[in-house]
């Protein structure tokens, strides 16, 4: 008999899911909402504050052992920074780049995108000295920087903010997002914690090396790498619901529950792991939701996945558990990258937000 | 009469002795088993022994029975998919058609033993299964439309009509033979459907490329017919068939003299009279912080976080695997479920749909001698044999762009049938062997090849 069915006898469960309640609620702990750890039938994860029904015994979204103790240190170092990333210009995934060869494919590469165009193994990019060399191994259907196709194994020079495209997978290169200095920042909305500051940091590893383990240690879980935040050109005011007002920059905002997105609501069992995006370009700012499990509304209308919808003044918006009213800003000059007013600000809202949860 | 039991994750319903044996692969009892097996659908019921019985049951096994916390990682995980040896009841019916090619070249002996074979077939069926007899050439004929056999001299009196004809039109027999199967399933659920696909040549004549045929071969996959392909002779195109089986999660047999023809017959329809399951699908359901990054040998469909991968029918007693490759993202301590591990399938010996689940669980810990120490030598010596499987392709891969010299293959086949014997696999490795000596005295090593690569990656062992 595994020690899994050993601690599962009922008794045993509901011992330990005491003990797991009380910890999630003591003092110094990533302090659950305590109305949502009294609901009845479900549990909260430890871990990931994920609600869970009682009779399952691992969570639900980050499948940790919900009847073992949660452990002392639910805390994270920092993930030393990212050298270079792929961005998914569908979705906005990111795709870390180490320095060094990273193989790009289908099939167990280290950048691995399931898609039909793509070949098992299309294409090598390999950092080195700062700059980003792109290669592409007799793939099927090509790979493209810029606007240049290149052929098989002519190492290309992609400089940052190129668009790659693997066969008709496109994604954008930033190089040194983070290490660059002013833009490491995760905006971590509905934790304990509004604003994560990741320091920059200039240690670098060899792939397969040890992580960095030095900086400040962050509430759980740190690992976005921090978008360019642009000047606010929207905003998605909260009018009902758990999540605090979504800032809607120029670049593309990912919204989801899961660290990677730009916008994280990891408190809202409602919000997919990776949920809606937002684009805006000249025309205007556009919602797509990008396969969520409980959908995106706008306007009451479910959104159809991966179709985009623009956003009018006023439209309401319902991600998860949250109404949002759209609200584009007024015309205004840009701000810079780095404006502290942005972090002002949003720790403002997530004080209101506490606020308003405590109310209920 | 079978009894099955419904465990519900174990507590009050202790282990009895001699009842759900652990899983034992090479002889070690695996550690981070959590030989957790559900039974979906079915009455609690127990065996008088007080043994619970499943027709499936699996097994889920990472590399590592540890992970590290706080980094990101890369870990394999085996799923093992087990039939049970009992029988558990009356064999399931077979619905079974022979689609024979009669093109100029099968003219002779080898028709003979075709004949030899078919009417063999005729003789091991019992009244409730089902035959049919497509033969090919330039037309396709029905021979013998799909019914139960009630005068076995009858059908055997047609068999031995068969002629050859001209050219090899195999896609239309093929869609005959499919069509043959299907015009009865509606009044025959539970029954085991297979085509037994014989040719000795190329395809002449109809649609020829192959990804026409083997597009086609996937469709009557999902209409829940299996193709099994039978090359005969050195004239037929090896890539093809074996491709065909892949697809179908069929089998490929290579038949090298015509007399061996109805050897070949017999092994397949006792292969298929010991079908316990079929419509067989693992599904991985990852949780948050893991990736799949592959499985080893298959084309698996992705679903968000749903991964899914198709396996082939399984025979009473026998054992398949999935070997894939995770990513970690980096996590707190703890034990974490990394995927949920269900096996869907249709039982065919109860005639129902059912399943099997299990977990793959994993501990991240901080202490990096503890990581270091949790190494699985089971999914080590699967990672040795889905490499193998590898090596494989790449050797015929070079032997057909004449990058390697006969004499390179023999090096890198010989280095091949070291591993699979050092993992075990001794019934693999003596093919290999085999395609050895079929290369030193000048003949074709891989008809006997694509067999052996698409058994390991169908996860036979």
């Amino acid at each position: 008999m595994s020690n899994i069915e050993a601690t599962r006898v009922m008794g045993a469960v509901t011992a330990d899911r005491t003990q797991v309640l009380q910890a999630g609620n003591a003092p110094g702990q990533t302090g659950g909402d305590p109305m949502r750890t009294q609901m009845g039938g479900t549990m909260v994860c430890p871990i990931c504050r994920s609600a869970t029904p009682l009779m399952e015994p691992f969570c639900g979204d980050c499948g940790f052992l919900l009847t073992s103790a949660p452990p002392e240190e639910t805390t994270l170092p920092p993930q030393e920074a990212a050298p270079a990333e792929l961005v998914d210009l569908t979705d906005g995934r990111r795709f870390r780049l180490n320095l060094g060869v990273n193989t790009v494919g289908r099939q167990g590469t280290d950048v691995l995108i399931i898609d039909s165009t793509i070949s098992r193994s299309h294409a090598r990019i390999t950092l080195e000295n700062g700059s980003v060399v792109v290669e592409d191994l007799g793939s099927s259907n090509g790979t493209k920087v810029g606007d240049l196709r290149i052929g098989a194994n002519q190492p290309t020079v992609a400089p940052a903010g190129t668009i790659l495209k693997f066969g008709n997978w496109q994604a954008r290169l930033e190089i040194g997002t983070v290490a660059a200095g002013d833009a490491d920042k995760t905006v971590f909305l509905g934790g304990d914690k509004t604003l994560v500051s990741i320091p920059a940091t200039d240690e670098r590893t060899l792939p397969g090396g040890p992580p960095v383990g030095a900086g400040t240690e962050v509430s759980f879980p740190p690992m976005t790498e921090g978008e360019d935040a642009g000047p606010s050109v929207a905003r998605l005011r909260n009018q009902q619901g758990p999540s605090p007002d979504i800032h809607i920059t120029p670049d593309l905002v990912t919204i989801g529950r899961r660290a990677g997105n730009t916008v994280i609501l990891p408190n809202d069992a409602f919000i997919s792991g990776r949920h809606a995006t937002i684009v805006t370009d000249e025309t205007g700012t556009y919602l797509t939701d990008v396969g969520s499990t409980n959908g995106t509304f706008v306007n009451g209308e479910r959104l159809t996945v991966d179709e985009r919808q623009l956003l009018l003044e006023g439209d309401e918006i319902q991600l998860g558990q949250t109404r949002y009213r759209f609200e584009p800003a007024a015309p205004a000059p840009a701000e810079s990258v780095a404006d502290p007013d942005l972090y002002a600000e949003g720790a403002g809202l997530e004080t209101s937000v506490a606020a308003e949860n405590h109310s209920e | 009469m079978e009894d099955r039991t419904q465990i519900i994750g174990g507590p009050g319903m202790p282990s009895a002795p001699g009842g759900a044996q652990p899983t034992v692969i090479g002889g070690t009892r695996t550690q981070m088993g959590m030989g957790r097996t559900q039974m979906g659908g079915s009455d609690p019921m127990r065996t008088q022994m007080g043994a619970p019985m499943q027709t499936i049951e699996v097994e889920c096994v990472p590399g590592n029975r540890y992970g590290m916390a706080a980094e990101t990682g890369r870990e394999h995980a085996l799923i093992v998919v087990k039939a049970s040896g009992q029988q558990l009841g009356r064999r399931a019916p077979i619905n079974v058609c022979l689609v024979i090619d009669r093109s100029g070249s099968m003219e002779g002996e080898p028709l003979e033993y075709v004949k030899r074979a078919c009417e063999y077939v005729v003789d091991m069926l019992e009244p409730n299964d089902i035959l049919s007899i497509v033969t090919f050439e330039e037309q396709v004929d029905v021979l013998m439309p799909a019914r139960r056999i009630v005068n076995k001299a009858l059908v055997k009196e047609h068999i031995r009509r068969m002629e050859v004809g001209n050219t090899t039109n195999l896609y239309d027999g093929l869609v005959a033979g499919c069509m043959q199967i299907q015009s009865v399933m509606a009044q025959t659920p539970g029954y085991v459907n297979r085509v037994l696909l014989l040719t000795d040549g190329e395809p002449t004549a109809g649609l020829k490329d192959f990804n026409s045929i083997v597009q086609q071969v996937g469709q009557q996959k999902a209409q829940g017919i299996t193709i099994t392909a039978l090359g005969f002779g050195s004239e037929y195109n090896e890539e093809l068939m074996a491709g065909i089986a892949r697809r179908s999660g069929g089998n490929y047999y290579y038949i090298q003299r015509p007399d061996l023809i109805p050897e070949v017959f017999r092994r397949e329809l006792e292969t298929l009279m010991t079908i316990v399951a079929r419509n067989v699908r693992v599904r991985l359901t990852l949780t948050r912080w893991s990736q799949i990054r592959q499985v080893y040998g298959q084309q698996p469909a992705f679903q968000g976080r749903v991964v899914e991968v198709p396996l082939p029918d399984i025979e009473r007693g026998t054992v398949r695997t999935v070997l894939a490759e995770l990513e970690f993202d980096r996590r707190p301590a703890g034990t974490y479920r990394v995927a949920k591990v269900e096996v869907l399938y249709d039982d065919v010996v109860n005639n129902r749909p059912s399943q099997a689940v299990g977990d793959l669980v994993c501990d991240f810990v901080t202490d990096r001698a503890l990581f270091t120490s949790g190494v699985n030598q089971i999914v080590r010596n699967e990672l040795d044999i889905a490499n193998a499987s590898q090596n494989l392709q790449r050797t015929m891969m070079g032997m057909r762009t004449q990058q390697l010299t006969s004499m390179g293959a023999m090096q890198e086949l010989q280095k091949t049938r070291t591993i699979l014997m050092q993992a075990g696999q001794t019934g693999q490795a003596q093919e290999v062997t085999m395609a050895i000596q079929a290369l030193q005295s000048g003949g074709n090593a891989e008809k006997t090849l694509m067999g052996t690569m698409l058994n390991l990656d169908q996860g036979k062992r």
